[in-house]
């Protein structure tokens, strides 16, 4: 554990270790094999477009989902807009 | 009550997978005056490391179980046998899967009545976990404007 300035912590000083390393093992079964990716881009360039058609194309979205941006695209004057997939603040929305 | 016994902080269970405004939430999120929500000026939280400012008037949020999800918490009960109301357990082919007031919550399809079959179900389930609840869908960001204004 480095050494933190007082104001900063990590969740871990909160967390009894014992609690937290059963919680690791029992509830990411899941995750295991997962495999992290990092996308990496200029603002605007795309970041949550194709996050978002990556979680379409994947079948990765819960029922509903697509049509509720579609509905929220065509309120902006958009045909569909994946990134609102995470972009679920009016404020990032409304920047598309 | 968090201003009658000056509470400088609450802890919530949200999640966020739960919701996509949740989903924008910190760790350790701090609420104005007002209880007011900033979006705009959250605290980064990289590596696990969390600000916890004290001004006058203002309070912390804490959501420890942030990223968990819903199945986290079903394998969570059935390993510590905690028990709960028999509403999340179907009764004719329905069960509620989320609990708020009951004028606007409404149950969904399932026939999942153990612990155990709860989460074989949301082991496979499309359906939102907060489908039954009416809130949430009364426009894009009805949500968005409760939890700014200070819903937990």
């Amino acid at each position: 554990m480095p050494s933190n300035a007082c104001e900063w912590r990590a969740i871990s000083d909160y967390v009894p270790t014992g609690i937290e390393a059963n919680m690791t093992k029992n509830t990411t079964t899941s995750l295991d094999a997962a495999t992290p990716i990092v996308i990496v881009g200029h603002v605007d360039h795309g970041k949550s477009t194709l996050i978002g058609r990556l979680l379409h194309d994947t079948d990765n979205l819960q029922d509903g989902k697509v049509a509720q941006i579609i509905e929220s695209s065509k309120k902006r004057g958009l045909k569909i807009e994946w990134s609102f997939l995470l972009d679920s603040l009016q404020i990032e929305r409304d920047q598309a | 009550m968090i201003e009658k016994h000056k509470l400088q902080g609450v802890i919530a269970g949200i999640r966020r997978d739960e919701q996509g405004t949740r989903a924008k939430e910190r760790v350790f999120s701090p609420r104005g005056a007002s209880h007011k929500w900033d979006i705009r000026n959250q605290p980064p939280e990289f590596w696990d490391q969390y600000a916890t400012p004290h001004e006058e008037g203002m309070h912390i949020r804490v959501h420890p179980l942030l990223s968990w999800r819903e199945i986290d918490i079903w394998r969570y009960i059935e390993r510590e046998g905690i028990p709960l109301v028999d509403l999340y357990f179907a009764k004719d082919g329905k069960r509620y899967r989320s609990l708020g007031d009951s004028d606007i919550t409404s149950p969904v399809e399932s026939n999942a009545s153990t612990v155990a079959e709860v989460i074989e179900e949301l082991e496979t389930t499309k359906t939102s976990e907060r489908a039954g609840r009416a809130m949430d869908h009364e426009s894009e960001d009805a949500f968005e404007r409760l939890r700014v204004a200070g819903y937990l």
